[in-house]
């Protein structure tokens, strides 16, 4: 009988929540399959190579999504477990650099090989992170004021995950991290003005960073005046206008889309926006864009319906995080912010981005379970 | 706090707004200008050879085709172990190994492994089913008559241009009018044909037949070869024309190189020697300035000169010949050869007619043949000769001239007093068979009378007689006329003519059954060793492909007159 109690306290998971992600899901593979279709066909004999593999990373992503959501979240609320989760982390942050586990991927150190399996240290960076200053901001919802205290623990350990993500190098996701911890804080009730300190001190400290390696610097270039460096640095950027361009009102078609054929790069992962806005159209980028809306006001009505702050926090780190990072990939491949690696949630391919997505839906999931405990 | 989290949110909204506002304007406002605008600057047609148009000979018969060949190609990133495979691709095509790993080791989508791989290469590597291996099937130039002919056709390069010789000459008619289609390519500049090619008017190559007999040639080329390996010479080369048409039967240069496997290594056995190289004509002037006298009425040919016993200074220089002789008629000076006759005669000519002579027979100016590199020759203007000069022009030294000008200059010698431009070209050809331009024999001047023309060939003709210098060019039943010319190069170090550098000229022909010249047919070897007399080097290899001549063009002995007593 006094299971029975407990299961009745469990409401419905949300509704819309759920339908919309499983439609950004859905929409993300279609995407995915048009989009890598001809980059499949180039690596390996089939077309759908890469379609396989995301349906695969699609069903264990669900699957986790799933389990999460029956998971009681508030077993996650424990010291022990925020911190081991960070060592993980850190761990596996380090570990990048490591030859023989490391994995380059052109330029860059992004990612581990464990037993086979390849993983981005930064996706599971951003899980332990959300873990971790939810954990912290409910507990100490109080002193957050103190600067010392509340502010400059997330401080340090945001910073030290943003300096090897950016060692990695992967500016974008070292600075997407840094403006979500931020907003964190803020939403935390942070002082104003220790918001306006680490603000005007960071700033310098980015462009700094920004301007420090040469590739950046052309990134940024190309992305003041892409037609004038065409050629070279702009190629991307004006061929990702150009696929929004050909696509129009209503889109060339699902498939027909020409600028993924090498003209984009990778049109699968970062670049699968402008390949929606080829061949769905602007319709198509205007569907997408209201799921995204739909989800995060979904998320922040979850979070403000719940009592518990672990839950709030949980829910509006996610939700800020996955909205974050859909905006700057969105921004990039319409050329309103400079190119940075960025994947776009729900829709791009990749395992590990595929997993954080999943786990942070299944959260929110979770806490939209409980919303009334 | 509940007012934080509204910001936040009302922040991502309209972000999210403003990204849905930047896309209206990428997709609606803009979007045709920026198409054009990217549009633009992409060259989006692209060219579509035609298909090279074939070379025949005089009967049609195939000289340059194209065929479909194989090349084989990869994708570097589809190939597992690059190592492995190259070590066993270059076993089966013999390649270089660790080039070919570098090759399969790139990011590269595309690279060539091997261009126009035979058959049995494909067809072994098609056995060990690896992924990654593509075959493209392109067209290449074939040479059935391969190395004898390899110098007059010269070669095409990889992309389909002529790059030497008649394939170079007759480029724009033989690669036909390219197809310039509109097309949809891909980031890596391959063609999206999914849509399939837009359909244009394309004119295909045109065929180009030539004069020459692929017959004759194969004759001419195995004898000059033969010629040029017993004498131990340098090179060598052989005309065969018609005197009448200027048609050019065969044109064989030794030594040549096989176009169907192209090295590059040895560019001068490229050179068709024939027309571009030039050398000292030699005693082979002597009929030319025979008749010019005889044209002018300034010596008949049965005056006699007094021909020294062998030895006669002009000033500081001795004129040797290689018999002695006294008292000479003025075609047995040219029968014999007799150098110091020969400078006895044309100095009744004034320096100025000589000079007019030469111009006249077409030296030092290109004969107008259809092809690529011919060269002018050199004759130094009369003002600036010497009396020792003037003598030595008498015997074919001081000038120097092309294979090509001396056939030229002899047919009109022999064909009634034309200088008829030579050419390579019969007719051009559509792709349906259609002749659509013949070429026609063109008259450039008369230099002597028909006369006087009947006349050189009748001293010309005792040369080819018993006792005479060309004694061995005849031919039995045949009749047969020439002259020799044995002329001393130039050393290139000293300067002055070498005691040991010879070219042996042959300049002759064969009459038809009815006393007309036939054919005629220029024989050179280059510093042949140790015999350089051109009686004992040209003139076999005249009579060797004279016979062949004989029986591949059906000509007839010339008719007897019968005698009373001649049963049969």
């Amino acid at each position: 009988m006094r299971k029975r109690q407990v299961d009745e306290k469990e409401l419905d998971c949300d509704l819309i929540f759920l339908v919309v992600t499983l439609s950004l899901l859905s929409l993300g593979a279609i995407m995915v399959y048009s989009a890598s279709f001809c980059v499949s066909r180039e690596i390996s004999n089939s077309g759908a190579y890469y379609m396989v593999r995301h349906l695969i990373h699609l069903s264990i992503g669900i699957g986790i999504m799933f389990s999460l959501m029956q998971l009681d979240y508030r077993k996650l609320n424990s010291k022990t477990l925020a911190y081991l989760a960070v060592l993980a982390g850190f761990t596996s942050l380090f570990l990048c650099f490591i030859p023989g586990i490391g994995v380059r991927g052109g330029n860059a150190r992004r990612w581990i090989s464990i037993m086979g399996f390849t993983f981005q240290s930064s996706e599971l960076m951003k899980i332990v992170l959300i873990l971790f200053i939810s954990h912290f901001l409910a507990r100490k919802s109080k002193s957050i004021g103190k600067f010392s205290v509340g502010v400059l623990p997330i401080l340090i350990i945001t910073g030290t995950a943003a300096i090897f993500i950016f060692l990695e190098p992967d500016f974008g996701t070292a600075a997407l991290l840094l403006i979500w911890a931020m907003t964190m804080l803020f939403i935390a009730g942070m002082r104003w003005k220790h918001l306006f300190l680490i603000g005007s001190g960071s700033l310098p400290i980015v462009v700094l960073m920004l301007l420090s390696a040469p590739y950046r610097r052309n990134r940024l270039t190309a992305f003041l005046d892409p037609w004038s460096h065409i050629q070279n640095t702009g190629y991307q950027i004006v061929h990702s206008m150009l696929a929004f361009a050909k696509g129009g009102l209503l889109g060339v078609g699902l498939g027909e889309g020409t600028q993924k054929l090498f003209y984009l790069p990778a049109p699968h992962t970062d670049f699968i926006f402008s390949v929606i806005g080829e061949e769905l159209g602007l319709l198509g980028v205007l569907v997408v864009i209201a799921l995204f809306c739909i989800w995060i006001w979904r998320a922040f009505f979850i979070a403000l319906a719940t009592k518990d702050s672990f839950g709030f926090y949980l829910v509006i780190a996610s939700c800020t995080f996955i909205g974050l990072q859909a905006i700057i990939n969105m921004g990039v491949t319409m050329s309103i912010l400079p190119t940075t690696g960025m994947a776009l949630p729900f829709f791009s391919y990749g395992g590990s981005a595929m997993l954080m997505v999943s786990v942070a839906s299944g959260i929110i999931l979770s806490v939209s379970r409980r919303s009334r405990i | 706090m509940a007012g934080r989290v509204k910001l936040i949110l009302y922040m991502l909204m309209s972000m999210l707004a403003l990204l849905g506002i930047r896309a209206f304007d990428l997709q609606v406002v803009t979007n045709t200008d920026l198409v054009s605008r990217v549009y633009n600057r992409i060259d989006h047609t692209v060219k579509l050879s035609a298909r090279r148009g074939f070379i025949l000979d005089r009967r049609g018969q195939p000289l340059a085709i194209s065929v479909s060949v194989k090349s084989i190609a990869a994708n570097p990133r589809m190939i597992r172990n690059p190592g492995l495979l190259s070590r066993r691709l270059a076993k089966i095509l013999s390649l270089n190994a660790s080039r070919l790993k570098k090759r399969l080791s790139s990011r590269k989508y595309f690279v060539w492994i091997k261009r126009y791989a035979t058959p049995d290469e494909v067809a072994r590597i098609d056995r060990l089913n690896i992924k990654g291996i593509s075959y493209f099937t392109e067209t290449r130039r074939f040479y059935p008559e391969g190395i004898s002919l390899a110098n007059v056709l010269g070669i095409v390069g990889i992309d389909g241009d002529g790059l030497e010789g008649l394939e170079l000459y007759y480029d724009k008619v033989l690669k036909g009018t390219p197809r310039y289609v509109v097309v949809e390519q891909d980031g890596l500049g391959r063609i999206i044909y999914a849509r399939g090619l837009p359909k244009t008017s394309a004119r295909e190559g045109e065929t180009v037949c030539l004069t020459i007999d692929r017959h004759l040639q194969y004759i001419a080329f195995q004898a000059l070869r033969e010629a040029v390996m017993k004498n131990n010479a340098r090179s060598g080369f052989v005309i065969i024309t018609n005197p009448m048409t200027g048609e050019i039967y065969a044109m064989a240069s030794f030594p040549s190189f096989n176009p169907n496997n192209l090295s590059y290594t040895d560019l001068l056995s490229h050179k068709n020697r024939a027309v571009v190289d030039t050398f000292e004509p030699g005693s082979t002037l002597k009929p030319i300035w025979v008749a010019w006298g005889l044209d002018n009425n300034l010596f008949n040919p049965n005056e006699k000169v007094f021909c020294e016993n062998g030895e006669f200074k002009v000033h500081r220089t001795t004129i040797h010949d290689h018999e002695k002789f006294g008292w000479l008629t003025v075609s047995d000076v040219v029968k014999h050869s007799s150098n110091i006759g020969m400078v006895k005669l044309v100095s009744y000519i004034e320096p100025r007619s000589m000079y007019k002579c030469l111009k006249s027979f077409g030296f030092g100016t290109q004969t107008g043949l259809d092809f690529p590199g011919e060269t002018n020759g050199l004759v130094r203007p009369y003002t600036r000769w010497t009396s020792v000069d003037r003598a030595e022009l008498a015997f074919g030294q001081g000038l120097s001239v092309s294979g090509i000008q001396l056939i030229t200059a002899f047919n009109a010698l022999v064909n009634g007093g034309f200088i008829v431009r030579p050419h390579l070209l019969k007719y051009i050809g559509d792709a349906h068979g259609n002749i659509i331009h013949t070429s026609i024999s063109t008259i450039e001047r008369r230099v002597i009378s028909s006369s006087t023309s009947e006349k050189a060939l009748e001293i010309m003709r005792q040369v080819a007689s018993d006792g005479g210098t060309g004694e061995k060019a005849q031919i039995k039943n045949y009749q047969v006329f020439g002259k020799t010319g044995t002329a001393q190069k130039v050393d290139p170090i000293t300067g002055t003519y070498s005691k040991n550098a010879y070219v042996a000229t042959f300049v002759g022909g064969i009459m038809d059954t009815f006393g007309r010249p036939a054919l005629t047919m220029i024989v050179s070897i280059n510093e042949p060793h140790p015999y350089h007399y051109a009686s004992e080097v040209a003139c076999p290899v005249f009579r060797k492909i004279g016979h062949g001549c004989i029986n591949t063009l059906g000509l007839y002995p010339v008719l007897k007159v019968a005698r009373k007593g001649d049963t049969r």
